[in-house]
């Protein structure tokens, strides 16, 4: 195997993973905290990336990266009062209820984004072109790496690295730290538990929708969009460990290394090195590379 | 027996009554609805036991599986294949089909139900489910993604007898009467002493554990045989459909039984059919409106989960007074 | 010793890298009741775990008349005759008095095949031990009564019955008078010696109340911190200095 090919499948599961650690960053970091997998946390990366879209289209074509990133925060925010509003409604009341309801239902609310994304946007496929500059590859020899894949990896180190520093250097990060391994103690030490909960199902829902708005130039935009994403999502958090962001990033990473190695090995079956990958894994280690065990 | 009691074994009676009703209005369908909604009629008898299988593992023995489509699509292309490509009568091809999915269900279920947490397995299977449609959709000899068409309706050759299910509405009627036994299948395992130690595993699987229950093999069973009940009949949708698509494996597929298993109420033996038999109804309704019934069956769904745990049956069981010896625990 | 029904030597069980159980052996007769006290964290419950098949000890053996249990899983166990009662008394709280003993029979009958008793009218045919059941624990007239609403008390004797449906030759109970007034634990201990007489069963128990326990005891095993200290009959164990020193001295600590 060529130097150029190794380039490539390392940038290619790179970037892979570094997309994938996006979305599941934010389900990772609200399962950790309130003990919920949120299935429809797909959906709400689904509509960040349809409202970056729409957000583009509005303002016309661009070419600056100042706005993509923008519009890529914009999305965040919105999906983040998205996410108010569903954990006002839905999530405070699944508060008793049992695991399998509680996965019902917000399986349900999957099917509501996925609705929804339909009855606003069709089901037209629609495309966006990455601003100028993100546009195009470098070519190193006779590697050629997409400049957008350099542009995922490093969104992906970026909000990894920020969560690390918010989660374990902040006196909020670590509060939401605190609450996630004991809540019943936290509650007594007399810290507001719903207040840190709400505040953690907004970040886990901007996380959402941020990764919709940086991701949205590297897909083509469908409602299908969701359920793509959501069985890598789990499988990356399932890997890492759940609940723990850095097992994300490094499972994220696990995985899409053995999925381009396998498909190198065996062509034509997209995806099964990942699934048998995730099946061991959980087999063997349920509580993932870093959690810890129940 | 105390009504309060929540425990099956009592009321079989009037289920094995319901049942033969309802074979009997299934029976009347051809003569009062037109082609389109027979059609939709034979889904729904088949939907029926999809759900009800379900509830199996669900209502009855406290599993949740989020990937049942991979036995529904399991049957489904087993008969296609066996019929089409291989020339097997329908008859034996539609038992191979079960026993397919039985085999595949004994499977995923010895790797699955290793661990015992409740949201592993739920995972496992989805990811399992995923699989399937994977390997689905990249095997040319099962179609890719176009599937296998052009199935035919069989023809029965019963000894000396011979019956054509491709005339007229004869396919229909062999529907509700296949549907019908496997109802009465699944009403017989809930009334046995097995059906109720799965209850026992459910409310508490370490005092099941204590009495002498394995646990995990009680599970594995009854996992294998909704695994080969679901693929007997996704092996129906072949002749009825007369086309079988990757779709049956995805996971939206997956998730219809427990759509008509909430809808419907969990804890009655007749719960997923009901919500089966309202959900094709809003289904298709819907149809012609996109996106629509993914936003219509979410929000059902969310408002059963958190105002109706119970369902329909659940409800009307309130409003008649509260009596739980409905059905199952 | 041939006339052990029980026998557990040299067992060893670390949480992590904290050692809950150190060389703890023991043996139980046949018709003895056995009673285990110590401190709380003494490590009793990590024991009726290891020898009942809820966990599996790191190190050591259990044998049961003889044979090699160390390894197998609880449900095997219990087809091999033990019998086990929750320190919170568990049964099936949605069905009646009635059905969680049916169930019992059942699983009795059954031994794990669940293709066994199809047909069968299990219930029916065993309605004489039913009976019996509800005679012996004194819940003959709340047969109907729905398990989850009984009184405490009433919960436990459900329990009980229900694991004596199973024939057990030996009986774990975990602590089986927590939480109960004097007049209650008192009856209990009469219906525990009744059913150890009737039933010829052994009994192995944990108990913080030494009236229950004196009450009780053919022979005493004290656990401090992982270890077996003392292990004999209630004089002997009375007269034990170490046992004094460790948990004995304060003679007026009830549970």
């Amino acid at each position: 195997m060529q130097a150029a090919d190794i380039a490539t499948l390392l940038v290619n599961s790179l970037t892979w993973a570094m997309a994938t650690f996006l979305v599941a960053a934010g389900l990772t970091l609200v399962f950790g905290t309130l003990h919920i997998l949120n299935f429809s946390h797909g959906g709400f990366f689904m509509i960040g990336a349809y409202a970056a879209f729409s957000l583009a289209q509005w303002v016309g074509t661009s070419n600056s990266i100042a706005l993509y990133l923008f519009g890529s925060l914009a999305a965040g925010v919105l999906v983040a009062g998205l996410g108010l509003v569903v954990d006002r409604l839905v999530l405070r009341r699944l508060a008793g209820v049992e695991d399998a309801y509680i996965l019902i239902a917000t399986y349900a609310l999957l099917l509501v984004c996925e609705g929804s994304t339909k009855l606003v946007w069709g089901l037209k496929y629609h495309s966006v072109m990455p601003p100028a500059m993100l546009d195009g590859a470098w070519v190193m020899g006779s590697a050629v790496v997409p400049r957008l894949s350099l542009f995922i990896i490093a969104c992906g180190l970026t909000v990894f690295i920020a969560l690390e520093v918010f989660l374990n250097r902040t006196k909020s990060g670590r509060l939401v730290k605190a609450i996630a391994a004991d809540p019943w103690m936290a509650g007594l030490l007399g810290i507001n538990v719903r207040r840190v909960y709400t505040a953690t199902v907004a970040l886990g829902f901007a996380l959402a929708g941020l990764a919709g708005g940086l991701l949205v130039s590297n897909q083509a935009l469908s409602p299908s969009l969701a359920s793509a994403f959501v069985i890598y999502a789990f499988g990356v958090i399932i890997v890492g460990g759940m609940g723990s962001i850095s097992g994300a990033f490094f499972g994220s990473i696990l995985l899409g290394l053995i999925d381009a190695i396998g498909q190198w090995v065996l062509p034509g079956l997209p995806g099964l090195p990942f699934f048998i990958a995730m099946t061991l894994i959980l087999l063997l280690r349920p509580q993932g590379l870093m959690g810890r065990k129940h | 027996m105390d009504n309060r009691s929540s425990f099956l074994g009592g009321p079989a009676r009037r289920d094995w009554i319901v049942l033969a009703v309802v074979m009997a209005l299934g029976l009347l369908v051809p003569s009062v609805l037109n082609r389109g909604l027979i059609f939709i009629a034979g889904l729904v008898w088949i939907n029926a036991v999809f759900g009800l299988s379900f509830n199996l593992l669900f209502g009855l023995s406290g599993v949740l599986s989020f990937g049942q489509a991979m036995f529904f699509a399991a049957g489904a292309y087993a008969a296609a294949v066996l019929t089409q490509s291989l020339g097997w009568p329908f008859l034996p091809a539609w038992i191979m089909a079960a026993v397919a999915g039985g085999l595949l269900a004994a499977l995923v279920g010895a790797v699955a139900l290793r661990r015992s947490e409740g949201v592993y397995f739920a995972i496992l299977t989805l990811a399992f489910a995923e699989l399937m449609h994977l390997l689905i959709t990249n095997t040319g000899m099962l179609g890719r993604n176009d599937g296998l068409s052009g199935l035919a309706r069989p023809v029965l050759s019963l000894g000396a007898a011979r019956l054509d299910l491709g005339q007229g509405d004869n396919f229909y009627y062999f529907i509700v009467v296949a549907c019908g036994a496997m109802i009465a299948l699944i009403r017989f395992v809930i009334g046995t002493a097995f059906g109720r130690a799965l209850q026992a595993v459910k409310q508490d699987p370490e005092r099941a554990e204590f009495l002498g229950i394995p646990v995990r093999l009680h599970r594995l069973v009854i996992f294998t045989l909704a695994g080969m009940m679901t693929a007997a009949a996704g092996a129906l949708v072949a002749p009825w459909a007369q086309i079988v698509t990757p779709e049956l494996a995805h996971w939206s597929n997956s998730t219809n039984p427990i759509l008509y298993t909430l809808l419907g109420g969990s804890a009655y033996f007749w719960g997923p059919a009901l919500g089966a038999v309202l959900l094709s109804a809003v289904f298709y309704v819907t149809r012609t409106l996109v996106g629509v019934s993914d936003l219509v069956t979410g929000l059902l769904l969310l408002a059963v989960v958190l105002a109706l745990p119970g369902g329909v049956l659940g409800l009307l069981a309130r409003w008649t007074g509260g009596t739980r010896g409905k059905g199952k625990a | 010793m041939s006339t052990a029904l029980l026998e557990a030597s040299g067992l060893r069980k670390s949480y992590g890298r904290i050692a809950v159980l150190h060389d703890v052996s023991l043996t139980i007769g046949a018709d003895e009741s056995h009673v285990v006290i110590g401190p709380n964290g003494a490590g009793k419950t990590t024991l009726f775990k290891v020898l009942t098949g809820e966990l599996l000890a790191d190190k050591g053996r259990v044998a049961f008349k003889g044979e090699d249990v160390s390894r197998l899983p609880a449900h095997k166990r219990v087809h091999r005759g033990f019998g086990r009662t929750f320190q919170v008394a568990r049964v099936f709280g949605k069905l009646d008095v009635q059905d969680n003993l049916r169930l019992a029979l059942e699983a009795r009958t059954r031994r794990g095949n669940p293709l066994a008793s199809i047909g069968r009218n299990v219930a029916g045919e065993l309605a004489e031990r039913m009976e019996k059941l509800l005679v012996d624990t004194g819940l003959e007239r709340q047969r109907h009564a729905l398990s989850g609403a009984l009184a405490y008390g009433d919960r436990k004797r459900l329990e009980l019955a229900m694991v004596l449906a199973l024939e057990p030759a030996v009986l774990f109970l975990d602590e089986p008078t927590a939480g109960m007034s004097a007049a209650e634990r008192q009856a209990t201990v009469q219906m525990l010696l009744r059913v150890k007489q009737q039933r010829r069963v052994s009994m192995l128990l944990t108990e913080h109340d030494m009236d229950v326990v004196f009450g009780l005891a053919d022979r005493i095993s004290v656990l401090h911190y992982g270890k077996l200290i003392a292990s004999g009959t209630p004089a002997e164990i009375r007269a034990d200095a170490r046992v004094k020193e460790v948990y004995l001295g304060d003679e007026d600590s009830h549970a």
